[in-house]
Order: C-alpha cells, then structure tokens, then sequence
C-alpha cells in the first residue's frame, strides 16, 4: 500500500433483508487485515446490524452480528452510531451488541469529511 | 486524476450499474485515468457473459466488456460475492465441478484487497448501488 489513507465505512441497511451488511463487514476486517485505519459509522436502518440476540435460523441465514466482537479483535476500535437513527427505532446503547460511540449527525458529517476514502454499504 | 468505481447494483435490476457506466465513460472522455472497476454485491453480474436482454433494450454486461477492453481497464470481481451469486470463471468452474462458466472477457476475479488497493491508490473511490 502506498501513503496512509482513512477508510469509513458507513452501513445504512438492515442485516438479512440483503447482503449488504454481512459484505460490508466482509470489506472492513479485509481493510484491517491489510493494516488500514478504519472507522465505521452505523446510520439509518443499519444501526439494527448491532442489535443483541440476533436469530435468523428460522429464515436460513447465518447470525452476521456473530462476526461484530471481530471487530475489536481486528484493531478495530472506531465504531460509531448515528444518535438520531438509534432515537427514531427508540433503541438505546444497552441494545447493542458491542460498544460504540454515539455522535450527533452533524458530527456524522465530520467523520465523512475526515476519512479520505468512503464507502457506502 | 485517477478514479476507481465500486460498483453494487446488477445490471437491469438497478440504476447503479447504468449510472457507473456512464461516469466511466466521462471520465475517460475528459482523459483521466480508471485505476479499477471493482465489482461486489449484485454488481458481480455486470461481469456475465451470459446476460441476453432483448435487442431494444441496453446490453450493460457487453457494454462494459467493451469499455474494459477498449481501454484496457482493470476490471474486478470479487470471488467470494461472485461465487455466491454464480459468476464463475473456468478455474471456479473445475474446482468445483459445475457446468459453466460465465465470467466476461477483459475481467478477473480477486479479493477484497482489490477494493482496499483500489482506494488507497486512488485520487478518488466512487461508490454506486448503495
């Protein structure tokens, strides 16, 4: 890799009800494999990807909150939540599965303005 | 400058693909440089040699062959999201003993690290279908 640049990812989706949540978290461990700093923002209905006791069995699909405590594991400590989006699905930071740093959305729009490289799942 | 475009959406199904395109090929219009294509989620299926849309409607997947070819673009797929939704190249094919292949002419299956190389040796990395 060539000179340092900040990845944020940012997941807007709802886990199960498409892929892109479980490729999103695909993107960030390779990201962290390969030594780049990374910070992830949940906003919107991705905010539900971090919810505790997940069980999609009964729809045939892997629990993808499974990988999330990877995340740490990876080095991977800049995880952020979108304090609008957890207020409008009345959900509260005891709901979530890991910690997270809870940020307004003007800060939101910092993060994006910080980070060089987006990507947008 | 040199620009990469992660594209999501499949062809037909999504707007995504479409609006990739056309940024592309603008781009090179005004004589910048595509550092990749790298194709992952449903964005995997531009990558089809087998997409057959009727005749009066745009054929996106030989519309992007094309372009990769004529500009000699390096057009990725990612193996594990192609593989999921069933683009395959020969070596995928063998190594697990299906009927076909369909993996279009001037693109290459690979990692993720694709997609990180793509950003960090970018001057930008665009999103479309997300």
């Amino acid at each position: 890799m060539s000179e340092t640049k900040s990845f944020l990812i940012v997941n807007r989706k709802a886990p199960y009800a498409s892929a892109f949540a479980k490729e999103a978290l695909d993107v960030a461990l390779i990201a962290a494999a390969f030594g780049q700093q990374l910070s992830i923002l949940f906003m919107d209905d991705g905010v539900y990807q971090l919810l505790k006791q997940q069980d999609p069995s009964g729809i045939n699909q892997k629990n993808s909150s499974q990988t999330l405590p990877m995340l740490d594991m990876y080095d991977i400590k800049d995880i952020y939540v979108e304090a609008a989006s957890l207020q409008a699905r009345n959900l509260h930071t005891e709901d979530l599965l890991i910690p997270v740093q809870v940020i307004d959305s003007q800060a939101a729009a910092g993060l994006m303005d910080r980070h060089n490289i987006l990507l947008n799942f | 400058m040199k620009y990469s475009l992660a594209i999501y959406g499949a062809p037909y199904a999504s707007q995504a693909a479409d609006t990739a395109f056309s940024f592309a090929e603008a781009a090179i219009a005004r004589d910048h440089e595509i550092y990749r294509l790298f194709f992952y989620l449903d964005g995997v299926h531009n990558a089809s040699s087998l997409a057959t849309p009727p005749q009066d409607e745009s054929n996106l997947p030989a519309r992007w062959r094309e372009l990769v070819e004529a500009h000699n673009i390096d057009a990725v797929v990612c193996i594990a999201a192609g593989l999921r939704r069933g683009v395959l190249d020969e070596v995928e094919q063998q190594r697990y003993e299906k009927t076909g292949s369909n993996l279009n002419d001037g693109f290459t299956l690979s990692g993720l690290g694709q997609l990180i190389d793509a950003g960090t040796h970018s001057d930008r990395l665009i999103t479309f279908g997300a």
